[in-house]
């Protein structure tokens, strides 16, 4: 066993889920449900048959906006009845995009249709995901396949409509490659994004906007938290944020914000359910002396100041970073628990870095003031001219909340699903699409108990 | 003693500081700034009170605002539609409106003038570094003499240089029937050679060379440049500033390549064979030295411009410094204050292209479109005569106090203090000076101002941008904010409270040297008012050390040229020069629009 | 047998610093002390400052009352208790302050400071001059009683200003009251206050609104939560230069490798 650390996991009602669980049975490396959902996630490619029937027969492709996406009339227009056929589509996809189980590798494809058939979910097999030097295998294969199909079942080619062809092209693929990305609301669309799109190495798994993921946790808010962290996590580990000297750092700041681990986060919750951030500090610091985490670091001067003000001082700094972490969560719930308004996430994100530095005479806050840069910032562009939107429009890897090890999003996450419905861009408008995933993929509930539960059958192996 | 008694009292050390402000007027009204609030304000500018207030008629007290009136209702008149409108928004001039005195010169221009779209010396400023890019030529040359069996001699040499004038104006040589352009629209474009080989200069036309010994720079920095640069030969060219205005600095590297190969073809008759090819990804690709990179996707741009060039080399791409010799500056102050004095006003000076390049026209234009704020922030680095004061009275102290140290060793603890004092003295200059404090009159003048003295102060101390960086974050920050307990607009600490942790860090987005980020780095591409500390403290390190350059002596030498049309020694000057209508900028498209 | 410690209940200490300006910050920030009440200004000309609605009309919702709207399971969402402001389902609605240079009675930082120690359900923005705060409109209005009517509140020097903002850095009018483009204050000089004649939108107002006198510099030296050269100088400070400076280094050392700071 790499770390000593053992922690017990609770969920939102402080029910324990599970015991004495070693610190690596929850990393991404190793816990079989978060590898399980970064698998899932990564291989898996969704087709909007009745948006892309919607598009071939209006001709309106190849636009850009965001809303409304109807700028474009194209010329062309072509009259297929996906949804009408959409059994028959699935079946060739799977018959096309299936591999013979080879090399320890299974045939684990999956095509499956779900909302009332409207759309077609594609879980490229692993096989095909190995041999590939990246992700991009599911939008290229996937897509161009499902133009194959619309070629042979509904008779489109060169000869008899060649405009058509190029049509089925750019409804699949937007303008790409004249643009580097697909459109908006692209009917090929996936939980990540093309690499192309993709800002900085390693930050595939911070594709997904908060939104989203507040839907696929059914804005429940400890486990909106829980995915938010796994997929976070997962980009802070490919992108070696989480290599070395900092593994111990994030699996416990996952442990603690991420997890409930030892119920932390809920207990700051509770003390302060009527209260403030300025009490959640209070609490964090009286859990940490209590708890081992920190300690006065000397009975006199300079260790206490002629004010009578007292210096701390930490023999863990990666715990207290998590202790550090999961107050933030804790602040922040409360703090929008009581507006009920996310908009107000981001400035719980710039000040509690700043009130936790003077209350505990100079100890780092969370992250090591990576937060609090990172909050202002926030702050800022989502409460002016310069280009924002609501807090639950970003997607993890956005310019506005990146620079952190992946302890600010998660906060967003919680912000959204305790909004009680003065955003604008709320999870009901930007991703009703995701609270229905959530209901075809059960991965996605629960995750939690899933977390204690995969953990506890793989305790034994860290001894 | 008892424990109270030991304890000291802090009434022992008050003592009435306002009234010692009397006894040492005289004093006071010797300092720069003083002098400069004054003429600026007209009123005594130590008076926090403005008598004034409202009563100056509005916009009406600014000429240029009448003149923008007038143009106003000139042009709604005109074409029917509104324009510029004063009736509309703010009552402008409720406050004064007070002139700019640009520092180190006695102009005075109005504020308006300074806003990068009615400054043609601005605009040149860019437009001379978008249209840089400069090739190596030795690998041409090797290809010629190994594939295509080519002598290279001096004669050849300086044909291809005649003929490369030629191509890069726009002047067809191999081709018939190819359209030309007109030689007068193009008369800013040309090549020149850098080496750092004196035979080789020689031999050259004289008129085709940057001559590193006799472009100004200090002897001892002209030998540390060529000694760097070597014997290579590098050929600076410069793309029309037309062209670059009618597409983008991406153009430069493509023009720069295309005309080149087109002379190297005439020069050495060579005709369509694959050795040009060769030729061609020479010039394009395999050494071209761009100035800036390309940007991320979503800022994005391409080479050259203004968001993809480095910390390190805008350091470089300033003169400033270019008489200073290369001796490091503890060396200097210990034993000359006046020539030390000269060290830190070079670094103030070198301001007026950092925080313009940087602010005024990524941030502010590139980034943010019409407003005029960063405006403030680049005035706060080159007007009033403020950075100048401060930075003055750092080599005062260095002179008196610290010269006996040889070097302080970069260590952030052990250098603090110096940010300490310089920042407390600073922030002590805004309360002593109301009038100052109106003249910057945002967070981001000080912020800004603050950044810039704290990492050029410790970065000239250490010799290390690293701790530059990390004093100016810890300045912003923490200093400033615990004393005014108020810092810049909203955004702007960002870079202060995680640039701390990213310092020296090991991570894909965090640390790395201070000379390599730029405002392309994510954390500080959405974040402004930084890079005049991050610029200044790689300039000061440079400086701390006794170096000749940053990180790139092709580009120092390359900005020395005197025949860019932006003066790069003098940017104060060539600023104010446009300010007051006096300077003529390249690429102007008279010679084919009708005369008006 | 580990040794079972007793557990210490902590008490804040907010902020270092023996002088009169920590101690004025500190007492800000703490939730337990009073600010002390200087002046009484009528509810309905509460309203009227903040310019949102008419007193009397009812306040407008964004959505309807947490209790009649059905929302999906979420214990945590049962566990803190909303405002009443977020209770009814109020619009959200803003104050912004701005604070002059001249000898504040507090300052953009520490408000922030203070609003997260004193309210629930605080958004703010910190800029240089101007602070924003929003809340629910039911809970703003509340929280603006203590922020005009208390030690907190210098009229001459602290502004609302809904807009158009610039003045803080500014020198001061013949009247010692902080700039202002849209004239929404002036000093009265019978009356000896200063009075609002405009709303913080700078809407002119049915009837002026008074807002008390301005404080003296006597009062305001006692007041002031800045250091300054001449009064409190900052560089006497030992006690904040020494957090900032712990804080600093920590942040650099830990950011570069965690561990680094064990025991510092």
């Amino acid at each position: 066993m790499k770390y000593e650390d053992i922690i017990d996991i609770y969920d939102d009602r402080g029910n324990l889920l599970g015991e004495k669980i070693p610190l690596e049975a929850i990393s991404p490396l190793y816990n079989p449900y978060i590898n399980n959902l970064l698998q899932t996630i990564k291989s898996t490619v969704f087709i909007d048959l009745n948006k892309l029937q919607k598009l071939l027969r209006s001709g309106q492709v190849g636009y850009t906006t965001s809303l409304r996406q109807d700028e474009v009339k194209t010329m062309h227009q072509l009259d297929l009845d996906l949804l009408g056929n959409a059994g028959a589509i699935a079946d060739e996809m799977t018959k096309k995009i299936q591999v013979y189980p080879f090399n320890g590798y299974e045939n684990d494809t999956s095509v499956e249709l779900f909302n009332d058939n409207q759309v077609l979910m594609v879980r490229v097999p692993t096989l095909r995901m190995a041999i590939s030097s990246g992700t991009d295998v599911i939008f290229t294969n996937v897509g161009l396949l499902m133009a194959q199909i619309l070629s042979e079942m509904f008779n489109v080619t060169p000869d008899n409509k060649p405009d058509g062809c190029g049509l089925i092209k750019t409804a699949l693929f937007g303008r790409y490659p004249q643009m580097q990305t697909f459109n908006p609301g692209n009917p090929l669309f996936g939980f990540i994004k093309p690499s192309t799109e993709t800002e900085g190495m390693g930050r595939s798994f911070q594709g997904l906007m908060v939104n989203h993921i507040v839907a696929l946790a059914n804005r429940r808010t400890m486990d909106a938290i829980a995915l938010a962290t796994i997929f976070e996590q997962g980009a802070q580990f490919e992108m070696g944020n989480a290599a070395g000297w900092y593994e111990r750092y994030n699996l416990l700041g996952m442990a603690y914000q991420g997890f409930n681990a030892n119920n932390l986060v809920l207990d700051f919750v509770k003390e302060n359910k009527e209260g403030t951030v300025g009490g959640v500090i209070r609490s964090l610091m009286e859990h940490a002396i209590n708890d081992g985490v920190i300690r006065q670091k000397g009975e006199k001067y300079p260790d206490i100041l002629f004010s009578g003000y007292k210096l701390y001082t930490t023999d863990d700094p990666s715990m207290w970073n998590a202790y550090a972490c999961a107050g933030l969560l804790a602040a922040s719930i409360v703090n929008i628990g009581a507006s009920r308004a996310a908009q107000g996430i981001s400035a719980v994100m710039s000040i509690f870095g700043d009130l936790l530095i003077f209350e505990s005479g100079g100890l780092p806050d969370p992250d090591f003031g990576r937060i609090m840069g990172t909050g202002l910032g926030f702050a800022f562009y989502t409460h002016s001219i310069y280009g924002g939107a609501g807090p639950g429009a970003f997607q993890l890897e956005h310019v506005l909340v990146r620079h952190t090890s992946g302890f600010l999003t998660p906060c967003v996450a919680a912000a959204m699903c305790l909004d009680s419905g003065t955003q604008i861009f709320n999870p009901q408008s930007t991703s009703a699409f995701f609270f229905k995933i959530r209901e075809e993929i059960p991965l996605f509930q629960n995750p939690l108990k899933k977390i204690a539960e995969t953990a506890e059958q793989i305790k034994g192996k860290f001894g | 003693m008892s424990e109270k008694d030991r304890r000291a009292k802090e009434s022992e050390y008050t003592y009435e500081l306002g009234k010692l402000v009397e006894k040492f007027l005289p004093t006071e009204q010797e300092r720069l700034i003083y002098k400069t609030m004054k003429k600026i304000f007209g009123d005594n500018p130590m008076s926090n009170i403005d008598d004034l207030m409202y009563k100056r008629g509005g916009f009406h007290q600014k000429r240029r605002k009448e003149e923008f009136f007038e143009w106003g209702r000139k042009i709604a008149k005109e074409r029917g539609i509104p324009s510029y409108n004063r009736a509309v928004g703010i009552p402008l001039g409720q406050r004064a409106l007070e002139p700019y005195v640009i520092s180190g010169t006695d102009v005075i221009v109005d504020y308006d003038d300074l806003h990068h779209v009615n400054n043609a010396a601005i605009q040149q400023m860019l437009d001379d570094i978008k249209r840089t890019v400069i090739i190596n030529l030795d690998t041409t040359h090797r290809v010629l003499q190994v594939r295509a069996g080519k002598e290279i001699t001096p004669e050849t040499i300086n044909l291809y240089l005649e003929t490369v004038q030629h191509t890069i104006s726009g002047g067809a040589v191999a081709q018939e029937h190819m359209a030309e352009i007109h030689p007068g629209l193009t008369s800013d474009a040309y090549c020149k050679v850098i080496t750092g080989n004196d035979e080789i200069v020689d031999m050259l036309d004289r008129r085709f060379v940057i001559n590193i010994d006799k472009v100004g720079f200090h002897p001892t920095r002209a030998a540390v440049l060529k000694r760097d640069i070597g014997d290579t030969i590098y050929l600076v060219v410069r793309a029309p500033t037309i062209a670059i205005r009618m597409a983008d600095g991406g153009v430069t590297y493509r023009w720069a390549a295309m005309q080149s190969s087109m002379a190297f073809i005439s020069a050495y008759r060579l005709t369509g064979e694959s050795i040009i090819s060769d030729i061609a990804y020479a010039a394009k690709s395999a050494q071209v030295i761009q100035i800036g990179e390309r940007t991320w996707y979503s800022r994005a741009r391409a080479q050259n411009e203004p968001g993809g060039i480095p910390y390190g080399y805008f350091a470089d791409i300033q003169q400033c410094d270019d008489k200073l010799p290369a001796e490091p500056y503890f060396k200097i102050i210990a034993d000359d204050l006046i020539e030390g004095r000269r060290y830190m006003s070079k670094v103030s000076q070198a301001g007026a292209i950092i925080a313009p390049m940087t602010e005024l026209l990524w941030y502010g234009f590139y980034m943010s479109g019409g407003l005029g704020f960063s405006s403030a922030v680049a005035a706060g680095a080159f007007c009033g005569n403020v950075i100048d004061d401060l930075l003055d009275n750092f080599s005062e102290i260095q002179h008196r106090s610290i010269s006996r140290v040889s070097t302080v060793p970069p260590k952030w603890i052990n250098i603090k203090f110096i940010t300490d004092m310089m920042i407390q003295a600073a922030m002590e200059t805004y309360e002593k000076y109301p009038s100052l404090m109106e003249f910057h009159w945002g967070g981001a003048h000080r912020i800004s101002l603050v950044g810039s003295l704290a990492g050029s102060a410790a970065a000239m101390l250490t010799g290390s941008p690293m701790i530059g960086q990390m004093c100016m974050n810890y300045a912003i920050g923490m200093l400033m904010k615990e004393g005014w307990v108020r810092t810049g607009w909203a955004g702007q600490e960002v870079q202060d409270h995680l640039g701390l942790a990213y310092s020296c860090a090991f991570r894909m987005e965090e640390g790395g040297l201070i000379e390599f980020r730029g405002p392309n780095t994510p954390y500080a591409s959405y974040t402004a008012g930084h890079s005049s500390g991050a610029i200044g403290a790689c300039l000061s390190a440079q400086l701390g050390r006794g170096r000749a350059y940053v990180c790139n002596p092709i580009i120092k030498v390359a900005f020395a040229d005197p025949d860019l049309k932006f003066d790069f020694h003098e940017p104060r000057l060539t600023i104010a020069k446009a300010a007051l209508r006096e300077f003529m900028p390249a690429g102007e498209r008279d010679l084919i629009v009708p005369s008006h | 047998m580990s040794e079972i410690k007793k557990k210490i209940k902590y008490e804040q200490q907010f902020y270092p610093g023996t002088e009169k300006v920590s101690e004025r910050r500190r007492k800000i920030m703490d939730p337990n002390r009073r600010l002390v009440k200087l002046r009484e200004i009528p509810d309905d000309d509460i309203i009227h400052l903040l310019g949102h609605r008419s007193p009397g009309s009812l306040y407008t919702s964004v959505h309807p009352p947490l209790d009649e709207i059905i929302e999906t399971y979420d214990p945590i969402k049962d566990l803190v208790v909303p405002s009443p402001g977020a209770q009814a389902g109020d619009r959200i609605r803003f104050i912004q302050f701005t604070d002059s240079f001249w000898s504040p009675v507090i300052a953009p930082w520490l408000r922030a400071r203070m609003y997260f120690n004193r309210f629930r359900g605080v958004d703010t923005v910190i800029y240089s001059g101007r602070e924003i705060l929003e809340m629910r409109e039911r809970d703003l209005e509340a929280a603006t009683r203590i922020l005009v009517e208390t030690e907190v509140f210098d009229p001459a020097r602290t502004a609302l200003k809904g807009l158009t903002v610039h003045g803080h850095a500014l020198r001061l009018d013949h009247d010692g009251l902080m700039f202002d483009a849209r004239r929404r204050y002036v000093y009265d000089k019978d009356l000896k206050e200063v009075v609002y004649i405009k709303d913080m939108h700078a809407r002119m107002l049915d009837e002026p609104i008074p807002v008390g006198r301005p404080l003296t510099e006597e009062e305001l030296d006692t007041m002031d939560v800045t250091y300054r050269w001449n009064l409190t100088p900052y560089k006497s400070r030992t006690e904040i230069l020494l957090i900032i400076t712990r804080a600093t280094h920590f942040r650099i050392l830990g950011g570069f490798k965690p561990d680094l700071i064990k025991g510092m």
